[in-house]
């Protein structure tokens, strides 16, 4: 069985994974319901691509706040973070949809839409090219293989995914109805 | 109220909460719970439906208070 599967690579192979590490590039956007109001005000909803650094020892997903923002995204909720300060602080979380893209051998290519909590961070003093860290708790629902003798890595679905934040792959990417009818 | 007060607010309460919604998602504002739900997605749903993104409300689980988490591994080596 053929599971859909993002595969990566970071220049120079192979230390580039060594030097800066797994970089997926993700398409964020507003949650399904926010969506749609917005192209039924504005005929468009906002997306941002940006890349985002896979990392296991990251319990949470965390994205630039301004990222977050720039979308239209308002906080739902607030939670403790301990960041360099090493002193507790409370984080705004705003409800997002992350979409990777996902290739299935031998079809069309999809995505993998996972509609969740994401922790909005401070931007760093010095910019990185990716604008968050993809944790744990996007990682609990696929298999994550880290190739470091020839610097790729994969994100594979599993097939027994059943959370309901997750939508398996459709083999196209996912494009609300209310887009097709109001996209100028 | 700020999102800050209204965090405050619910995390005083929650003690009083627990035995009634125990691990459901709830819509918490000013007023106290709006409705409550077996998961976020069908808590924000409803309460973007109800309130859009006025701020006037958060979308919490009620469970035990959240240990503060590193943001990332290297945190707890302040290596970060």
């Amino acid at each position: 069985m053929a599971f859909a599967r993002h595969s990566g690579r970071v220049e120079p192979v192979p230390m580039g994974l060594v030097h800066i590490g797994p970089v997926v590039e993700v398409k964020l956007r507003p949650p399904a319901v926010q969506r749609a109001s917005q192209v039924q005000h504005n005929g468009i909803f906002p997306e941002a691509t940006i890349k985002l650094l896979v990392d296991t020892g990251a319990q949470r997903t965390v994205i630039e706040q301004v990222v977050l923002e720039s979308l239209g995204l308002t906080p739902i909720s607030m939670v403790p973070i301990v960041g360099v300060s090493q002193v507790p602080e409370d984080r705004p979380v705003y409800y997002a949809e992350i979409a990777l893209g996902m290739g299935i051998p031998g079809k069309e290519v999809g995505e993998a839409v996972f509609e969740r909590e994401v922790v909005g961070v401070e931007s760093p003093r010095r910019p990185n090219e990716h604008k968050g860290l993809l944790g744990r708790d996007f990682l609990r629902f696929m298999d994550f293989h880290y190739h470091g003798n020839n610097g790729t890595f994969e994100i594979v679905s599993v097939q027994a995914v059943a959370a309901s934040s997750v939508r398996k792959i459709t083999g196209k990417p996912q494009i609300h109805p209310s887009q097709k009818k109001h996209r100028r | 109220m700020s999102l800050v007060s209204l965090v405050a607010q619910f995390r005083l309460s929650l003690p009083s909460l627990q035995s009634q919604y125990e691990g459901k998602w709830v819509i918490f504002r000013e007023s106290g719970i709006v409705g409550a739900f077996s998961t976020l997605k069908e808590a924000y749903e409803e309460a973007y439906r109800l309130f859009d993104n006025d701020s006037s409300y958060i979308v919490e689980q009620i469970a035990s208070p959240q240990e503060p988490t590193p943001i990332t591994a290297g945190v707890l080596f302040g290596l970060c």
